[in-house]
């Protein structure tokens, strides 16, 4: 605002020289072409003030850029001194020159835009006051002749300076004219104004985005060079040993970390592909082929362990409606985290219902449950909860924002509910397959 | 034989260092956290630390190298910082404008800066997370991961 400010000013001087050119020109045609018989003299030295104001601007200007402690209204001041200055000098060149008469009385609509542009609602109407009631004074003085009249002899012939029926009209429309520019300017300009804050708002908004997402690949990175460091070295071990065993067991370990990498690249890229793409093959299909499924994957997994893995279909559970393997990839990441952290005997059970035209997945787990204060965070990609980072160190922190993106992508919705060393329940809720509301094939945001 | 303290979380990094450092004639001990790591300590002085910065927490190396500068008997150990954090380096020289300039928010992120000077002598000033205070470290090195086994062993024997 402040900078504007001074830009504002900066041109007012601009323009004022064009002006003083403009003052001499006019007067100098006047009075060698046109034969207009007026105080040519007079008019002439109105360039001097003109002139001598505007170093005096300039010097003022330079003042208070070089100042630091400058406030902004003090470049407002500057520029209302300046219009009111320039308006006293406009009447004085218009009461020499033929006042009410002449022609160019009509130039004080440029203070008037002027003042709207650079100044505020109130102060521009202040102005425009300020005009109308300078140039009525000079109308009444020089209609009961208190000031002297000059007539522009040779332009203007007949006294319309004293003829009422005259300036009662040409005040009416001078008047409603000029109120009507400065309302039209202002609501332009608050336009603009407004358009240029919206502008400025996505600009915060983009350049914040844009923060996110470099850090976003700065972690992503970290990841990557932190698998790539250990695979390098454990094959550069292997490459010194010379116990052939050990030397095996060192390239076993180190193929096993290149897996971990390229799975952990694999979630990178499912994500960023449902994050790119919002086109999504859906379809109707029942939730027991899922659930069928993910017991099928995880039954021996959870025997490993000796886990009690129980699975729990309600008969009427029904059809939803989406993409059949992405949402099983979701089930499958939530019982995948469930056995594995929860200890050996644990139990880890999954049950699927159906609520009105809600069909819910529910995975709850024995098992190690989630700090409090990081429940809400526990969907947020790359974040891993303080109590599993210890237990496993190089899982990617990428398997619960996946399926959080993917039951998103069905408008669904996630409930967590946990507790530290006693277990986790987490709810996938999906809505049913409804025909009159989903379509094959339907892409849905 | 020389002795080696390497303190990592990763097992993986753990072992190949081990096996790395053992076929160049070092006799080594491990450690995974802190708390191993003063065990390890207290079973006989190492002759060299290899000291990981992200453990249990962000900053869990330097705040046991801050630890064992403190203590007498183990202040005089050389440590070396192997760590894939990101840093930035400077001369010592630089090391006042570059403490200055990480106050201003562009640099936010230049929360350690490994200072070197002329003689190859390294210093760590970083930012602790705790209490967001300066702190230097007097360390003998850094070397980023992927680890190059041939100059990580260089740089060891300049110490012992």
């Amino acid at each position: 605002m402040f900078k504007k400010g001074q830009r504002g000013v900066e041109w007012l001087i601009n323009l004022r020289w064009i002006a003083v050119v403009g003052v001499l020109l006019v007067t100098f045609i006047s009075d060698k072409f046109l034969n207009i018989n007026v105080e040519h003299a007079a008019l002439y030295l109105i360039a001097i003030p003109l002139v001598a104001l505007n170093f005096v601007y300039i010097f003022l200007i330079r003042r208070i850029r070089a100042n630091p402690l400058s406030k902004p209204f003090a470049v407002n001041y500057l520029i209302n001194i300046q219009i009111i200055l320039d308006i006293i000098l406009l009447t004085i060149f218009l009461h020499f020159s033929g006042g009410v008469e002449n022609p160019f009385i009509i130039y004080y609509i440029f203070h008037m835009i002027i003042a709207s542009i650079l100044l505020s609602k109130k102060n521009s109407y202040f102005i425009t006051t300020f005009i109308l009631g300078t140039v009525g004074l000079m109308v009444f003085l020089e209609y009961f002749e208190i000031l002297r009249h000059y007539p522009l002899h040779g332009f203007v012939d007949g006294n319309f300076y004293q003829n009422p029926k005259y300036l009662i009209g040409t005040g009416f429309i001078f008047v409603t004219t000029s109120y009507l520019v400065v309302y039209m300017t202002n609501t332009v300009t608050e336009k603009l104004k407004q358009r240029e804050e919206a502008y400025k708002n996505a600009n915060i908004q983009l350049k914040e985005k844009d923060k996110i997402k470099n850090e976003y690949v700065f972690q992503v990175t970290h990841d990557i060079k932190g698998h790539i460091s250990t695979i390098k070295n454990l094959l550069d071990a292997a490459s010194v040993l010379k116990n052939d065993e050990k030397k095996t067991e060192f390239i076993r370990r180190g193929i096993d970390r290149t897996t971990k990498l390229a799975d952990f690249v694999n979630e990178l890229l499912r994500i960023t592909k449902l994050r790119l793409n919002h086109k999504l093959e859906m379809a109707h299909f029942p939730i027991r082929e899922i659930i069928h499924e993910v017991e099928a994957n995880f039954k021996l997994e959870a025997e490993k362990k000796n886990i009690h893995f129980k699975v729990q279909l309600d008969a009427n559970a029904g059809e939803v409606f989406g993409n059949k393997f992405l949402l099983e990839e979701a089930v499958s990441n939530i019982v995948q985290n469930a056995i594995k952290y929860t200890s050996d005997g644990g139990n880890v059970e999954l049950s699927c219902y159906r609520v009105d035209n809600v069909v819910g997945i529910e995975v709850s787990d024995t098992g190690v449950g989630i700090p409090e204060d990081q429940l809400t965070m526990v969907f947020n990609e790359f974040f891993r909860a303080d109590n599993v980072k210890k237990m496993e160190k190089d899982s990617s922190g990428l398997g619960l924002a996946l399926v959080r993106k993917i039951i998103q992508k069905h408008e669904g919705e996630i409930k967590l509910d946990s507790k530290l060393g006693e277990g986790t329940r987490i709810a996938l809720l999906i809505p049913s397959f409804d025909p009159h509301k989903h379509h094959e094939g339907v892409n849905l945001k | 034989m020389k002795k080696i303290l390497i303190v990592d979380d990763s097992q993986d990094m753990r072992d190949s260092l081990q096996a790395i450092l053992e076929e160049n004639g070092f006799e080594t001990i491990t450690a995974y956290n802190s708390e191993s790591a003063l065990k390890g300590l207290a079973e006989g002085k190492p002759d060299l630390i290899l000291m990981d910065v992200m453990m249990d927490s962000e900053q869990e190396g330097f705040e046991i190298v801050n630890e064992l500068k403190s203590k007498k008997e183990y202040s005089d150990i050389p440590v070396i910082i192997v760590s894939g954090i990101e840093v930035f380096t400077c001369s010592q020289a630089a090391a006042e404008i570059a403490i200055e300039m990480r106050k201003e928010f562009e640099y936010h992120n230049m929360n350690v800066i490994v200072l070197k000077d002329a003689l190859g002598n390294t210093g760590i000033d970083y930012i602790s997370e705790q209490n967001g205070k300066s702190i230097f470290l007097n360390v003998k090195g850094f070397h980023a991961k992927p680890v190059v086994p041939e100059r990580l062993i260089d740089l060891i024997n300049k110490f012992i």
